[in-house]
């Protein structure tokens, strides 16, 4: 025994109108845990804030070394490029099915030593991805 | 009492982490602390996140939350097992709904974990180093 449905357009139509809705909604979430990540992060030569991906789909992440870099970076530009540069991961969102593994990741060779601090004899680490996961985990 | 919070909630945490690990050398922030190369200890910090309230309406109560870091440091290449000891130590007393209340004047107050999370470990010549993350979080006028 078989049976033949057919289904409206007008269904998929809606469906691809909620997908977008929860896709928005995440992007906006993603955006406001960016802003937070590198208001968060501290600015020295500017590699650590310029070195934070999101990963979506292929693409190597990014990661700066503060070697050789000049200190006294500017605090606001290095901390809008880091931003911008996750504005642009963000961007390349375009489906529910990109948002299946996303993960926010800082690839300079520092990190661990911003995050805790441990080599560090005058400031104690910043916790970036810690308070992170405070806040919007 | 709100400017006062946060010195409860670190009594609170710091309170639990010294009865929890009696014996242990702890390296508490901004004391002046030596650690004995060749014997493990213990590092906590206190880092506040966000302060929100917690309903509408006037005057409503607020929800204060943070992290308890606390870096446990074994001897470098002692093998895994006494920083694990120390970490389950930490993470068993420290387990996610676990309430510690603490009293303050007349007032007894509760900071309640919402997690606590072991990382992975690295070498920090000396040491072994482990972070473990605890979430905590408590409602207060």
């Amino acid at each position: 025994m078989k049976s033949t449905f057919a289904v409206n357009a007008s269904f998929y139509n809606k469906l691809k109108h909620l997908d977008d809705i929860a896709v928005g909604g995440v992007k906006d979430r993603l955006e406001e845990i960016a802003r937070t990540a590198v208001d968060y992060s501290p600015v020295e030569t500017g590699a650590y804030v310029t070195s934070f991906s999101y990963t979506v789909g292929a693409g190597r992440p990014r990661g700066k070394s503060s070697d050789n870099l000049p200190r006294g970076a500017n605090l606001q530009g290095e901390r809008d490029e880091g931003y911008n540069n996750l504005l642009q991961d963000i961007s390349r969102i375009k489906s529910i099915e990109d948002l299946d593994n996303i993960q926010l990741r800082n690839g300079s060779p520092h990190a661990y030593d911003v995050e805790y601090g441990e080599e560090w004899e005058r400031t104690g680490g910043y916790f970036v991805f810690a308070k992170l996961e405070n806040i919007y985990g | 009492m709100a400017n006062d919070i946060y010195n409860i909630i670190r009594a609170a945490l710091e309170t639990r982490l010294t009865n929890t690990l009696a014996g242990t050398d702890i390296a508490y922030e901004n004391v002046a602390f030596s650690p004995t190369t060749g014997t493990l200890f213990v590092k906590p910090t206190f880092i506040p996140t966000v302060t929100q309230p917690a309903a509408r309406g006037l005057n409503p109560p607020l929800l204060y939350q943070g992290v308890f870091n606390v870096m446990v440091h074994a001897p470098e290449g002692s093998g895994p097992a006494l920083s694990d000891t120390t970490c389950n130590t930490i993470t068993n007393a420290f387990a996610a709904t676990t309430d510690i209340s603490i009293t303050s004047g007349a007032e007894t107050y509760i900071v309640r974990i919402r997690y606590a999370e072991r990382q992975q470990g690295r070498i920090d010549t000396p040491w072994y180093a482990v972070p473990i993350n605890i979430g905590w979080y408590i409602y207060n006028t």
